[in-house]
This record gives C-alpha cells, sequence and structure tokens, in this order.
C-alpha cells in the first residue's frame, strides 16, 4: 500500500529499531494512534519482510508497565517506592550529581554505560567524551562485535567481514551465529540464495533452525572456532585451493600462514572441536570450490577466551579464497565510498574531547590497547571487568557515579552476584529505560526513554546494511518520555556543556550532504548506493601495507602472535580436569529465541507466549544420566553462582555441553554462573562460550544466592 | 480453479514465530494465532538429524465439516474463491467447529471470546495485498498462489496438498548427514 | 423498501426490518448486551433505547431497537440527551449486578458511566437477558432453558430441563454476566449443576467437549466414516498427526488427510 491517508487511516513510512538490521516500515496510525505496523514492501532492504519482534512495537510502545515520567527514589535504594518529578528537576538532579562528583573525585568517577545503542551508539559516546569521562562501557564492546571488527580491520582494513553479498554468492558459511533470531535481513536472503542452489555450511555447537538448512553442519565444541578456522586453512592450503593470483597480487605473509597451518593437521582439528576431520575437509571444499563464497558471522566468535585470534582465524578464509569484495562474496560498505559520512566515521564521537591525562586514566587502558587506547580501531571505552575491579578495590581511584541509557546490567553482565553488590555501592545511578528493569529498580533517578516510533534517527550504521540507509521518524509521544538523543542534548545544557542543542539539530546535521534538513530527506524513504566491488584495484586495501595482512605486523608490535592461533578456554575440561569433575559440563551462553533480543521482549505479551520460560536443552544422554526429564525444573551450577531452568531433552545439543539464554532476569539469569576473572589479551573479552557448569533436579534443593 | 492457494515450503520455514505474531496483530488478537508454527525435530532419520518446522492453519476444505455441523445459517460458509469464512458477530460459541475439524484448525480463544480461524486475510487480498503472514514471511516460506502457477510451483516436487493449502517438501537438498 | 430518518440521515430500509438493523447498516452505532445476529431480538438489556417520532408527530417515544421494526417516514434519534440519560440509568443498574463483567464494564464506559449508586451484588447474577434461553432453544435446538416467573411480581428466572441439555456450553460463553458457570474436572463437565462425561483424546488424553455434544455433532455431521483415526483426537493431536503425516512420521498414523499428492 502506498504511504498516504485512507479513509481515517494514515500510513507513514519509517524504520524499525529493534535490532540492528532497521528494517522499513509501513506505520497504520489511526487518532494519533500507532495501531499496525508491517515491513515495507517496496523497500530494496527488507522487501516487506519484517520479524515477530519488530511487529510487535505497538503492545511496547503502549504497554501498560512503561515509565511515562520522570521518576526519583522516594525509600531505600531497591525498595521499589518512587515520586514522579518533572524532567526538569530530574535533569537538574542529575547534572548536580555528575557536576559534583565529577569536581571532587574527577570526571572518571562517573561511569556511563549503554547498550546495544542500535543507532546512536558514537552520538552517546561523543557526549560522554565532552563531559570528559574515559570510563564508559558497553557489554556488547568486547563481548560482541568489537572484537570481529577489529581483526577485520587489522587484516583487510575495514569491517568486510560484517557484510556478506548474499544476493550473488554460492556459497554461504555461517559461523557463530543465528540470522532467523538476531539478523532478519540475512536470513530472508541466505534463504533465498538457498532456493536458488546455493550451498551453505554451518558452523556452531547447536543444532539451530539455520543449521537444520546446511548442507553442512559443522558441530563444534563451544570455544573452539579458531581450531576450527586454521583445521579449514589448512585443508585450502594444502589441497591448494586458494586462489593463487589473488594470494600473490592482494595479500601479505602468506608462507607464514602457511606453516602456521601445517600446525593445524585435521587430526588435532578434530580432537579440539570435536567435529570429525572429513566434514571439515568438507567444508573447507566447498567454501573453496563453490565460489563466490560469503561468511556471516557474529557474536559466537566474539565471546571466547581469544577473541581477536579467533576472528582473524576467519578472516584467512576470505583473505586466502579472494572472496573479498567481489560480487557474492564479503564486501566492504558503500557508505562513505558514496560520499555519505555514516555516524561511525563522521567523527560524532568527538574523540578528542577527551585530553591525553585523562584518557591514560580509562580503565583498562594499559592492558587492553585494542579497547580502550588510541590503538583501538573502533570507538574505544572502557574494560568491564576493569571497572568491576576498581568498583570493588576503590583503586586506582574511586568510582562514584553511574549513568547508564538503555542497558540492563545486573541481567546482561557476566559475574551478576558480584556486581549487584558492587552497583549498590555507588553513590549515585540514573537509568533510562523503557521499563522498571532489575537495573532501573536500583537506580536513584529514572528517564522514561523512547521507542523507535517516538524519535527521528538516521539509520546509517553499517551493521544495518553496506549499501543504503534507512529513516526512521517520530510518529508519536508518550506520556512525558523522550528518546536518548533528546536527553543528551537536554542534560548537556544543564552541565554547561557545549553538545548538540537538540535532535533535530543533530539529524539535519547528518543528512546535510542528502538534501534540506532531516524531516525532507527523511520523507523519501531508504536511499541505496550503487555498489562498486573490487574497491581494493583503485586504492588497494587500507592497512599499513595496502594489502590483506595475513601476518599481522601491528599484532606482533602490541606483542601477540601476528599469526591467527587456537587458545584453549581457561575453564575447560582440557584447561582444568579437575574442576571439570565438579562441573562435568561445558556451558555457553550463546542461545537466543526469536522473539527476544538480549534482555528486551519478555514483557510483550504477543512475544512472551512464543517463548515462555527459560528452556534449555540437554542431549537424551546427558539427561538420563543426571536422571532429568522433560519439563523438570533443574539447577545449574558453576563455581560462580547457580541459576533455574526448565530441562528439555532434544538432540540439538550434544552430550558434552548445554547452551543457555541470556537475558532472563532474577533466579532464570545465566550471568549467575560466568565470570570476568578470565580476560582476552588486547580487547580484554571475558569467555561465555566454554565455561563449566553442572546440573540437576530442582527438586534436591533451589536455587541459593 | 482456486483463485487463492496458500504454498508453504516446509524446508524455508526458519521458525522466526512472525508470521504467528503478524496474524496476532492483524486480527487484533492478544494471543491464539490463527496460523501456527511448529517445531517437529530434532530427530535422526537414520544417521541424518532432521528438524523441520511446520504451518498449523486452516487448509480450507472443499466440503467442510464445520460448514455442516455449524447450527447457525451462515456463521462459518466456503465463499466463491473457496474460502472458508467464519463470521464472529453470527457464531453462538457451541465450539462444534472446533470439535469436529479433522486438521484441528479453530480454536476457542479465551481473550477474545470468539472462535478463530484462518481467513486469508481475505480484506487484504482484496484490496491487492498478501495475507500477513505471507506478507512478514522470513524465509519467504509463504506464498500465495493462483492454481497455476502452484502446479508450476509444485511440477516434479514431492508435495501434498488439502483444501487451499499446499505442502511442498524436500525442495531445499541437504547431502550431508549431521551426525 | 421503505424510507426514514436516522439522526438527521435519510435512510432506505426492507420493510420489516428492526431499527438496530437499518441504524447498523448506515453505520450508526447503537450499544447492545442481549443482542445477537444469529437470535431473535428480545428487547431485555434495554440498552439499545432510543427515540422515535412516528410519521408527522412531535411526541417522541422510547423503544428499544433491537426489536422495534422500521416504520414509514418515521425519525428515529439513537443519541439525544434523553436517550443517553435512558441508556446510562440502565448501565448503572446492570453495572451493579454484574460489576466483574468485562462486556457491561465496556458498554458502562462508552456511555461515560464509571460507578453505580445502587447495591453491588456480590455473587455472579443473571440479569434475565435470555440469551441463554434462546441459544438454546433458536440454534442448538435442545431447547433445554425457560424463562420462568414463578409467581406474581418476582423477577423471572432461568429454569433447566436436564435431559434437553447435551452440555455444550454455549449458553455459558455467551452469558454477559459469567452467571452460567461451567467448570470441567475429573473427566466431567458439571454445567447447570448437572454432570455430564466428556470425550477424551485417544493420543493424549485430555477432554473435550462432553460426549452428548460429540453425539450431537456427529448427527449433524455424519462424519463418523469420513474421520479415519484422528476421530477420537482433541484438536491439538489432530493437528500433529496431520504434521507427521506431512513429515512421515511413524508415530500418529492415520488415514490420509490430504487430496492430492503432486507426485
Amino acid at each position: 500500500m502506498a504511504v498516504g491517508k485512507k479513509d481515517d487511516l494514515t500510513i507513514e513510512k519509517t524504520a524499525c529499531q529493534h535490532c540492528h538490521m532497521s528494517c522499513d516500515v509501513l506505520a497504520y496510525i489511526k487518532e494519533g494512534r500507532v495501531i499496525k505496523v508491517e515491513g515495507d514492501p517496496d523497500s530494496p532492504h527488507n522487501k516487506g519482510m519484517m520479524c515477530g519482534k519488530g511487529l510487535a512495537i505497538t503492545q511496547l510502545t503502549y504497554h501498560p508497565d512503561r515509565i511515562h515520567y520522570p521518576l526519583k527514589r522516594a525509600g531505600d535504594r531497591g525498595e521499589g517506592k518512587w515520586a514522579r518529578i518533572s524532567w526538569d528537576e530530574a535533569l537538574g538532579e542529575i547534572a548536580s550529581n555528575l557536576n559534583r562528583i565529577k569536581e571532587t573525585y574527577g570526571p572518571e568517577a562517573v561511569v556511563f554505560g549503554h547498550g546495544t545503542c542500535r543507532g546512536w551508539f558514537p552520538i552517546y559516546v561523543g557526549f560522554i567524551n565532552t563531559f570528559g569521562s574515559p570510563n564508559w562501557y558497553e557489554p556488547g564492546m568486547a563481548q560482541c562485535f568489537f572484537p570481529r571488527c577489529t581483526s577485520s580491520v587489522l587484516t583487510f582494513g575495514g569491517e568486510v567481514m560484517e557484510h556478506a553479498d548474499h544476493d550473488h554468492t554460492n556459497c554461504v558459511l555461517v559461523w557463530a551465529s543465528n540470522p532467523p533470531n538476531c539478523w532478519p535481513v540475512k536470513a530472508m536472503r541466505i534463504m533465498e540464495a538457498k532456493a536458488r542452489g546455493a550451498k551453505l555450511i554451518v558452523a556452531d555447537p547447536i543444532f539451530t533452525p539455520i543449521a537444520s538448512k546446511a548442507d553442512l553442519f559443522l558441530q563444534l565444541r563451544p570455544g573452539t572456532d579458531a581450531a576450527l578456522a586454521l583445521g579449514m586453512v589448512s585443508v585450502i592450503i594444502a589441497e591448494e585451493l586458494y586462489d593463487k593470483r589473488f594470494v600473490e597480487k592482494w595479500t601479505i605473509g602468506f608462507d607464514k600462514l602457511r606453516k602456521r597451518a601445517d600446525e593445524y593437521p585435521l587430526s588435532r582439528v578434530e580432537a579440539i572441536t570435536q567435529v570429525p576431520a572429513e566434514k571439515i575437509q568438507k567444508a573447507a571444499r566447498l567454501y573453496a570450490n563453490n565460489g563466490p563464497s560469503c561468511i556471516t558471522q557474529c557474536v559466537g566468535i566474539d565471546q571466547v577466551i581469544d577473541t581477536i585470534q579467533t576472528s582473524r582465524a576467519i578472516c584467512m578464509l576470505p583473505a586466502i579464497t579472494g572472496n573479498v569484495d567481489i560480487p557474492g562474496g564479503n564486501v566492504f560498505d558503500m557508505l562513505l565510498p558514496a560520499g555519505f559520512p555514516d555516524q561511525w566515521r563522521d567523527n560524532y564521537e568527538r574523540r578528542e574531547a577527551i585530553p591525553d591525562e585523562v584518557l591514560e586514566k580509562r580503565l583498562g587502558f594499559e592492558k587492553y590497547p585494542l579497547l580502550c587506547g588510541n590503538d583501538a580501531l573502533l570507538t574505544p571505552g572502557a574494560h568491564i571487568p576493569s571497572i568491576i575491579d576498581c568498583m570493588e578495590t576503590g583503586k586506582p581511584y574511586p568510582l562514584k557515579a553511574l549513568y547508564i541509557h538503555g542497558s540492563n546490567p545486573l541481567v546482561q553482565m557476566a559475574d551478576h552476584n558480584r556486581i549487584k553488590g558492587l552497583f549498590l555501592k555507588m553513590d549515585f545511578i540514573s537509568v533510562a529505560d523503557l521499563f522498571l528493569t532489575e537495573t532501573a529498580e536500583i537506580a536513584d533517578i529514572v528517564l522514561p526513554a523512547a521507542t523507535w516510533l517516538e524519535w527521528d534517527n538516521v539509520k546509517d550504521s553499517f551493521q544495518q546494511s553496506y549499501d543504503s540507509i534507512g529513516f526512521q521518524r517520530k510518529l508519536v509521544r508518550i506520556g512525558e518520555c523522550k528518546s536518548d538523543i533528546t536527553i543528551f542534548c537536554e542534560l548537556s545544557e544543564k552541565l554547561g556543556l557545549d553538545y548538540w542543542k537538540s535532535e533535530k539539530e543533530l539529524m539535519d546535521h547528518r543528512v546535510r550532504t542528502l538534501g534540506n534538513g532531516f524531516d525532507e530527506v527523511a520523507k523519501r524513504g531508504r536511499i541505496t548506493f550503487p555498489m562498486v566491488y573490487r574497491k581494493h584495484e583503485r586504492k588497494g586495501f587500507n592497512t599499513p601495507s595496502g594489502k590483506i595482512e595475513l601476518f599481522s605486523k601491528r599484532l606482533g608490535e602490541l606483542g601477540e602472535d601476528p599469526l591467527p592461533s587456537y587458545t584453549e578456554s581457561p575453564e575447560s575440561p582440557f584447561s582444568q580436569p579437575e574442576l571439570a569433575k565438579e562441573y562435568p559440563l561445558i556451558l555457553t551462553t550463546g542461545g537466543r529465541k526469536p522473539v527476544y533480543r538480549h534482555s528486551e521482549g519478555r514483557r510483550i505479551p504477543w512475544l512472551r507466549q512464543m517463548a515462555l520460560r527459560q528452556e534449555v536443552a540437554i542431549h537424551p544422554e546427558t539427561a538420563s544420566l543426571f536422571e532429568i526429564e522433560d519439563g523438570d525444573e533443574i539447577v545449574l551450577e558453576s563455581p560462580r553462582g547457580q541459576m533455574k531452568a526448565i530441562a528439555f531433552i532434544s538432540h540439538e545439543t550434544r552430550k558434552e555441553w548445554i547452551q543457555v539464554e541470556p537475558g532472563w532476569e532474577g533466579e532464570w539469569n545465566v550471568n549467575r554462573l560466568t565470570t570476568q576473572q578470565y580476560c582476552a589479551p588486547l580487547v580484554g573479552t571475558y569467555p561465555m562460550r566454554g565455561l563449566l557448569c553442572s546440573i540437576r533436579k530442582a527438586t534436591q534443593g533451589g536455587v541459593r544466592g | 480453479m482456486a483463485k487463492y492457494n496458500f504454498l508453504f515450503e516446509v524446508d524455508r520455514c526458519v521458525y522466526c514465530h512472525a508470521c504467528e505474531i503478524a496474524c496476532m496483530q492483524e486480527n487484533e488478537l492478544p494471543s491464539h494465532p490463527w496460523t501456527r508454527v511448529v517445531q517437529a525435530g530434532p530427530r535422526y532419520k537414520g544417521k541424518i538429524l532432521a528438524l523441520d518446522f511446520l504451518q498449523q492453519r486452516c487448509v480450507h476444505c472443499e466440503d467442510p465439516f464445520c460448514v455442516r455441523v455449524c447450527p447457525v445459517d451462515g456463521a462459518i460458509e466456503r465463499n466463491e474463491d473457496g474460502i472458508v469464512l467464519l463470521y464472529h458477530n453470527l457464531c453462538i460459541l457451541c465450539q462444534a467447529c472446533v470439535n469436529v475439524c479433522p486438521y484441528g484448525a479453530l480454536e476457542f480463544n479465551p481473550d477474545k471470546n470468539i472462535i478463530g480461524k484462518c481467513n486469508f486475510c481475505l480484506d487484504r487480498l482484496r484490496e491487492g495485498h498478501k495475507p500477513s503472514c505471507v506478507h512478514t514471511c522470513m524465509g519467504r516460506a509463504l506464498e500465495v498462489l493462483g492454481e497455476e502457477e502452484l502446479e508450476l510451483r509444485v511440477a516434479g516436487k514431492k508435495a501434498k496438498k488439502a483444501g487451499l493449502i499446499t505442502y511442498l517438501l524436500n525442495t531445499i537438498s541437504r547431502e550431508c548427514d549431521h551426525h | 423498501m421503505l424510507e426514514l430518518v436516522i439522526d438527521g440521515q435519510a435512510v432506505r430500509a426492507e420493510e420489516g426490518a428492526t431499527i438496530l438493523g437499518v441504524a447498523r447498516d448506515a453505520g450508526i452505532y447503537i450499544p447492545t448486551l442481549c443482542h445477537h445476529d444469529a437470535l431473535s431480538p428480545s428487547g431485555a438489556c434495554r440498552l439499545c433505547i432510543v427515540e422515535i417520532y412516528p410519521q408527522g408527530s412531535k411526541l417522541p417515544s422510547m423503544t428499544t431497537a433491537c426489536n422495534f421494526p422500521v416504520k414509514e417516514e418515521m425519525e428515529v434519534r439513537t443519541s439525544s440527551q434523553k436517550v443517553l440519560e435512558a441508556r446510562r440509568l440502565r448501565a448503572r443498574v446492570l453495572l451493579a449486578k454484574g460489576p466483574e463483567s468485562r462486556a457491561i464494564q465496556e458498554i458502562a464506559a462508552e456511555l461515560g458511566v464509571e460507578t453505580t449508586p445502587f447495591t453491588l451484588e456480590t455473587d455472579k447474577t443473571c440479569i434475565r437477558c435470555s440469551l441463554c434461553v434462546r441459544v438454546c432453544r433458536e440454534a442448538i435446538g435442545a431447547d433445554a432453558l425457560k424463562l420462568i416467573t414463578r409467581s406474581e411480581g418476582a423477577e423471572p428466572h432461568v429454569e433447566v430441563s436436564p435431559n434437553n441439555c447435551i452440555g455444550c456450553g454455549s449458553c455459558s460463553l455467551l452469558c454477559p454476566t459469567g452467571f452460567i458457570k461451567m467448570e470441567e474436572a475429573g473427566g466431567q463437565r458439571i454445567i447447570w449443576d448437572t454432570a455430564f462425561e466428556m470425550k477424551r483424546c485417544s493420543h493424549c488424553s485430555s477432554y473435550t467437549t462432553s460426549e452428548a455434544h460429540w453425539k450431537y455433532i456427529e448427527e449433524k455431521t455424519g462424519t463418523s466414516s469420513e474421520f479415519g483415526t484422528v476421530r477420537d483426537m482433541c484438536p491439538v493431536c489432530r493437528r500433529d498427526a496431520v504434521s507427521a503425516e506431512l513429515l512421515d512420521l511413524p508415530e500418529h498414523f492415520t488415514t490420509s488427510l490430504f487430496t492430492s499428492d503432486f507426485d
């Protein structure tokens, strides 16, 4: 249906923000209320498709439990007593607390936090940098996206591994990703490619819905991705399936990589990964011979013990087979090449606003140069476990305030039991969110944030599309809710900072190359830039050598292995056999439901009825060993704590491991089991793919702690 | 010749539940969507581990038991396109249709106090749009096709038909075992 | 065809049509509680009250729209002050009788009625709308319910003939106040204080409807021979049976429900 009016309905174009994909949406508005949304059938991006999470936006926007007004704590912390206050009072209170702490203890005493920041990541960082605190965190930085993108930039000079050209491919390798649940547009395109005859290989510890469509399924032990990738590389090199001309012309360090690959014969890789050697060989041949091939990867490889090496190992596959920036391969995005400065490349983050002497105080600065310091290749930030340690010890300096937007760290951060105690000791906590989440409940001030129907935004993150940008538009206003960006603008004024004056000023600036102001540009809908492949043939790769760096001198300089390598998880049956006697199962927190995103969605009736409870798949043999039956309430335990779940017996997992879904609050929270004690080099990831745990029936005693 | 047929390509469903949520939104239902998708497996077929997802909904039979059993004239009828429609204003909630349907496709919805069943999103069809479930389908597993297009799509493939719904099976080759 | 005016709008109507039907066709909303399109009108709830001016008359009278036939050149006012006041009074009475009824609450809210001056009845009560009596007699055909008045001056109440009742539950689900209770336990459905044995799913052992209702269904459809093995299953197991057949799963086998194979 065309945009316009029909009877008493108005139909407006906008874009979804429930995940990074930013699907184009038609919103049906009646008497000032959005009554329905659906995917825009004219969109070249999502072609009418929309997932359940996005479709449920009306139930989210008009949810009766939403916070409609700023709230101030009226009882003890966490007691659940609140007083309604005005925005003026709320922002004044926050500003006076943050400025007081800044003056007394320095700006570093204020810790800023955010969640996935879909569509406003660098803009929030710009606000924090303007305030002057070096300490901001995002659970998804070292734990997701950052390591794999850093590796891609180290190797190729850009985020090529994030974009697969599914429309022209003959072979898709899905690695540690769950596209139907987390990347709907990618899932749609993969299924279209599959129907066209493309081959599909899936590497995942769990037999997921996308794995069930695969021609080849590599069910690897959680946390062993690097070994699997190096096994495939060794086959491709040994069998001379690589693209010799491409390797010669466009890569450096191939001979060194060949030697490294020799250290990963299939017999060794099979022993590490539990994937049969024959299948690894088949996968390598399929990927190399059935090109053009592309890789769609995600968070699974960002939560192991050596994230940079793991994602670097996977980078080797397109690098040596020449599946780089060609139709059907992994491609560089077209935004900047087409002359559109997107939010990541237009210095909205204001890196220069932080003086060097303050930057050096950033927690994790020395130890994690690729996450925290000037060596970081993407937006640098602080290291979460270092923040938590600092909260605990007060060293090297005290941390006094937490200012959080759109994030629920008490659910989403590892080692829940420990961090909750530390958060409670903070002088001042402010949280902006849609609901009184477990984190908002312990805040002093809670600000009512907006859903994606309530604010304007340019959808230009390179994660949503490599060749187009969309527009999210303000269609309704709910209570006194305000967008996160509006809150930064208004709080900046109270804090006396020179930041953007309003959302409008910022959005008009963001589209300045496209037309006359946001409203005018956004009405036109998604803008697609013509795709140009093989951009390196004109300018080379944006690396120090101008080529793809199989051997990374830069990593060597940072004291790390310049070639990809595999490191065993610090907590596995092999690395800690004694601990494994007590905790015999391997735990991974990679579970995702198609109806939830991280800790979001469980309050929405349409979504909740599709997945009522925290269910954990247990292999039939494991279940019988632990005398667990289908539907039993079970307790999972690790050296850190315990959680509850409902067992379902399924062949989707292997007998040695179980996968749990993060995002559930209270005693169903898997982060009661996880830890921040082990950290990956350079980026400081705490691994959550491959820890140890035990299970038992809940009737043998409930959850402690 | 049926003007409208549902084609459900079993192998393309990715179990995202979007069809169910789109159905609830379109028909203003708090729960109990008029189409459902269920998971069969993972199960071993010999050495192969299989996992399938299936749509369950009204198939719009040629001689529907629900029409025969309904005590109210015109409360359920099969229209000229073969689409079986239930008119809520005439329904007396006796649930004879729920109990008689061999496909189990009608359901009492306690949140709305109505009997629910798929109506092909007839209003949308009439305006030239696809049913909401088809429109939003992530795996492009669902389609609405005319008879001739349907014949073309299923020619030479394993398919089963009931009423106006055709299930296309094993269209995506899966050569390797997942053992 | 005759012509009349509703809320200032000239409309044409069939002879014998009711004011309610004609108004709805013209897009004019009149609230109802005891009206059902499949059943004869009763005028019991009196929420559909309207003001009418017979042809050429300036003297209005009030009537229920659901059962009053339209007349040539009649003028109808569906939302005059007088009409709304009468409806509000009625809503207050109903709200006291069925304070928990969602249907009554919704209509009261539409009329701007939030509270009632009358004493609240704590139990779910009968408002004598006769929907149950009408559905049982006119639609189901069991004729198990009657609205009777025991003595002069007393309010009528519903009397049940247990021998006629088949335990289908229609009356309970249509009842706007929840007065007609239907409970299921231990393989029995209890309604109107009568226990009915229930049909049990051959596969999952859950209960579906009363055996008497099932007998009524099969007599009406003559489907016994057409069902195959799904006959004795509950709807959920029937769905799964169809799915199992599609995937050639061994458990749940059945006579084919598929009309063609295309193979």
